[in-house]
């Protein structure tokens, strides 16, 4: 099987990331920040070292305040439920996943207005004027995808993240298509609150997922056991204990940090050229294939993570995700739990087939796929 | 004498504060907390050794919440 799925999660995991794993659940199998004997500690030293390691990777000076949570999602909604919003106004983009879209739409009950802001894919100025024109008094979160999970669009966060600052309006950021992908750094983006999944460009187990808690957040989703000021029956405020009730995914975690290292060793910055050099050959092969419709220009690297959707003619995108299948290659079709990204782009009826690299895969597999894609489109002229 | 423990609110702040006295010269270990369950809870301290008036400062000055003193005895 070629995968193509990683927007989805990374897959393989890199070989020391499963080894961190096995090793945690073999030398680190105690729980961390409950006892005091010698493997509980060094099960905490381990988990304290990825929230420093996670610190040093996105720009933030507080390893204290990064919470390991169960995937991004799981983030976003601490964020967005967390604030406690009320009859106020929150600004969004265009391209927003449901992950974000379904929380906004439960705060619309509690008095909320959502606007969106339109992203136009090839000029980020004019989507940072879409976000200005709708912050107003009333404006107190703007919170948006870093990357669309659909096409790949970078949207332009340190613009936004200005702005935020200057209007004095909170900033959450979803990194879930980002993180370890594209340099993100919390305190020169001005960002507030970044939500990234570990499992996806971080190359870190499933079940791993992070908020950098830049600001307070008033409200918990979860109150109980955090091993610190037992004697209370008020959730503690300290950070990050305060949002982490319960024991924490510790080989998970370990995982997590090895990916970080993984990534940090290959690069940031190579990652995103080795991969983006994939997703240019697709769209390049893609293009001169009759029958293929391709949303987007061509995805230039300073404008697009990579991520690329796209539909063989009349195929339902259902259907030749399952072609595709049977010849050995991993995409995603469907709407990829982002209807608002596919009526943005005019897909919402059929959806799209997603192709999403990894530094693990290899141009002579993206021929191998367009080769059959090729094959599928001949028989429908 | 034995030095006295600074008891600080969760196992992050005494790792970030272990690695924090390390860096300034302090030999620093954690070890939970068998001071005052009923005021204080669940808890881990920092033993150093030496100057821990000094050493607890420092800690304050970063923003590492201490929760108080406890005695090493004699």
């Amino acid at each position: 099987m070629v995968y193509f799925d990683n927007a989805a999660t990374t897959s393989p995991k890199p070989e020391v990331v499963r080894e961190a794993v096995a090793y945690a659940l073999k030398n680190l199998s105690a729980n961390p920040g409950r006892s005091g004997h010698d493997l509980s500690l060094a099960a905490s030293q381990m988990v304290y070292e990825c929230r420093v390691a996670l610190s040093k990777m996105f720009g933030f000076s507080s390893p204290e305040r990064v919470v390991f949570t169960l995937n991004c999602t799981h983030a976003i909604n601490m964020v967005i439920k967390g604030l406690s919003l009320n009859n106020c106004k929150i600004v969004t983009s265009s391209l927003e996943h449901n992950a974000v879209m379904r929380p906004l739409e439960k705060l619309k009950k509690q008095g909320c207005t959502i606007a969106v802001a339109e992203v136009f894919m090839d000029d980020p100025e004019a989507t940072v004027r879409s976000f200005a024109g709708l912050i107003d008094d009333h404006t107190k979160l703007v919170i948006c995808t870093h990357v669309s999970n659909v096409c790949g669009a970078i949207l332009p966060i340190e613009q936004i993240g200005r702005l935020c600052r200057e209007r004095g309006v909170l900033f959450a950021v979803d990194g879930a298509q980002s993180a370890g992908v594209l340099p993100i750094d919390m305190e020169k983006m001005n960002i507030d609150f970044l939500c990234i999944p570990g499992h996806k460009g971080l190359y870190g187990p499933m079940g791993t997922g992070v908020l950098f808690c830049g600001k307070d957040i008033p409200n918990t989703l979860t109150e109980g056991g955090t091993g610190n000021r037992s004697v209370s029956l008020i959730q503690p405020d300290e950070y990050p204990e305060r949002m982490e009730s319960g024991t924490v995914n510790l080989p998970g975690i370990a995982g997590l940090k090895a990916g970080i290292g993984f990534v940090n060793q290959k690069t940031i910055p190579h990652i995103h050229g080795y991969e983006m050099g994939l997703i240019q050959a697709a769209y390049r092969g893609l293009k001169n294939i009759r029958g293929v419709t391709l949303y987007t220009p061509y995805p230039q690297a300073d404008l697009y993570a990579p991520v690329l959707c796209f539909n063989i003619g009349t195929y339902h995108s259902a259907e030749a995700a399952e072609l595709l299948n049977q010849a050995g290659f991993a995409l995603r079709a469907g709407l990829h739990c982002a209807p608002a990204a596919h009526r943005r782009l005019g897909t919402i009826s059929y959806g799209a087939v997603r192709m999403s690299p990894s530094i693990f895969n290899r141009n002579f597999e993206v021929q191998a796929l367009l080769n059959r894609i090729s094959r599928l489109a001949q028989k429908l002229y | 004498m034995k030095q006295d423990r600074i008891v600080v609110s969760s196992v992050t702040y005494a790792i970030k504060g272990r690695d924090l006295l390390r860096s300034k010269g302090f030999k620093a270990y954690i070890e939970r907390s068998h001071g005052r369950l009923e005021t204080d809870g669940c808890g881990y301290s920092i033993y150093v050794d030496h100057d821990t008036d000094r050493a607890e400062q420092i800690l304050r000055d970063h923003h590492i919440r201490v929760v108080r003193r406890m005695g090493g005895g004699a």
